[in-house]
């Protein structure tokens, strides 16, 4: 449910992040939703996404796009993950000449998403803010961590996972962007930045290492 | 999910992606899974980071089978009658109007992310929702496990199942908005674990504001980025 929503980051990093998914509702729009899921899909990786996903079939790091279109089910259409407004507003325009008739979300900075609506000739329908993580917070990880867990709104990249890949890095066993590619295939749906992982982890290595030599 | 003692060999490349650390390893011994931590997501499998294939599914009976349910979001069509995880709450809103001008829905996700959890603290929250006569939605998978939906209160063979994610969903007028809110955030001492926590709202009305307001008058930090349903649904009768 809340899926794309607690995504965590300073809004200079959130400002470079956009999700656009698409969905049916059981009654309304859902028979033969597949097809039109698909058409929405194509007009998605015109702008090419960065990663996008089907829940079932997987992302792009171990699907093709056409086998992403072709595992789309009523109950799982897909997500697509751009870095810019612009291709979000050209995706809306066309989604809207097209009148496909599937609900549409997309995930990001308020104030940029109303903008890119507004630019697309559309008026945002409903929001769902989030009010944040509440009650025993002290059983989080540290917040550069929790910023690569939440790119997985499934939170399927394991915190210990996370801390793995930084002491590799750390070793020199792999860069950054492998490491971000790794984690990158728990999260099916297609939702993880790998670039911002790999900024995030290469900070994380570098820290180790400058309070590693303070250390010692 | 269990580990084949006969053909792990013990490197231990498994541990690092359970989100719920209950893989473990004693001494020299092979890698186990620690079956009251497990959640039954999968990951550890679906990874396919096992070399030699000793990461093994078992078939589940209720109700360890909650577990899959909860936490699994890639094996569906489990067989407990329970529909999935969550519902498609305002992302379908467009054509649903489950969220009328004047009304509210609030969302919270137990456990995620990255800590799980117990049904039974899912549980405290209901009651404390429920006791301010609340009504679940009853679509959502958390109303099929309830004993008694106008108290909250869970069967008592699912408390001590534990989980990678469970979520509360209610829909109220704004109105109640801050009172519920308040009952929310005064009832998370009792939680074990951590959850998150989300409000819902059409743009028609202009109600997001008063919104974004109750939620920093009673101590929460509305985030900048979220979910914008940006309404092109269309029912297929109008399309056709």
């Amino acid at each position: 449910m809340t899926h794309t929503l607690h995504r965590r980051g300073s809004e200079e990093d959130l400002k470079h992040e956009y999700l656009v998914f698409a969905l049916a509702a059981k009654g309304i729009n859902w028979d033969g939703s597949e097809a039109r899921f698909k058409r929405a899909f194509q007009i998605c990786l015109k702008y090419h996404p960065l990663n996008y996903g089907n829940t079932y079939t997987g992302n792009i790091y171990n699907a093709t796009a056409e086998a992403v279109a072709d595992g789309m089910k009523p109950n799982a259409g897909f997500i697509a993950l751009f870095d810019n407004e612009q291709a979000v507003v050209e995706i809306l325009k066309e989604l809207k000449q097209e009148n496909l008739g599937q609900c549409i979300v997309v995930s990001g900075l308020f104030d940029h998403v109303h903008q890119c609506c507004r630019n697309a000739g559309l008026e945002p329908h409903t929001v769902n803010i989030s009010g944040g993580i509440r009650g025993r917070t002290d059983k989080l990880a540290p917040e550069p961590i929790l910023e690569i867990n939440t790119m997985c709104g499934h939170a399927l990249v394991s915190f210990n996972l996370i801390k793995k890949m930084v002491e590799e890095i750390r070793a020199g066993g792999i860069t950054a962007l492998d490491a971000a590619k790794k984690m990158a295939l728990n999260c099916h749906c297609g939702m993880f930045n790998c670039d911002r992982a790999a900024r995030i982890l290469t900070s994380l290595a570098t820290e180790n290492q400058t309070a590693g030599a303070a250390a010692s | 999910m269990k580990i084949n003692q006969d053909l792990c060999i013990d490197c231990g490349e498994c541990e690092a992606y359970c989100p719920v650390e209950a893989i473990k390893r004693v001494g020299g011994n092979s890698n186990y899974i620690d079956q009251e931590l497990c959640v039954e997501c999968g990951v550890c499998y679906n990874s396919k980071i096992c070399a030699v294939d000793a990461i093994e599914r078992e078939e589940l009976q209720w109700p360890r089978i909650l577990r899959s349910v909860f936490s699994d979001v890639i094996s569906p069509n489990k067989p407990t009658g329970i529909p999935g995880r969550g519902t498609e709450e305002m992302k379908t809103n467009d054509v649903t109007l489950r969220y009328k001008p004047g009304r509210v829905g609030i969302g919270l996700e137990f456990g995620r992310p990255g800590v799980g959890a117990y049904l039974r603290d899912v549980e405290k929250m209901a009651m404390a929702l429920a006791s301010k006569g609340i009504p679940f939605e009853k679509d959502n998978p958390m109303y099929k496990i309830m004993q008694d939906p106008s108290t909250g209160k869970f069967m008592p063979e699912v408390l001590n199942e534990r989980v990678l994610s469970a979520i509360i969903e209610i829909e109220l007028p704004l109105s109640r908005l801050k009172e519920v809110l308040q009952a929310i955030v005064g009832a998370e001492s009792q939680i074990d674990t951590v959850f998150s926590l989300s409000v819902m709202s059409i743009m028609e009305g202009g109600n997001v504001p008063r919104v974004m307001e109750i939620m920093r008058e009673v101590g929460l930090k509305p985030y900048p980025n979220g979910k914008t349903n940006v309404g092109l649904g269309r029912p297929r009768k109008e399309l056709n």
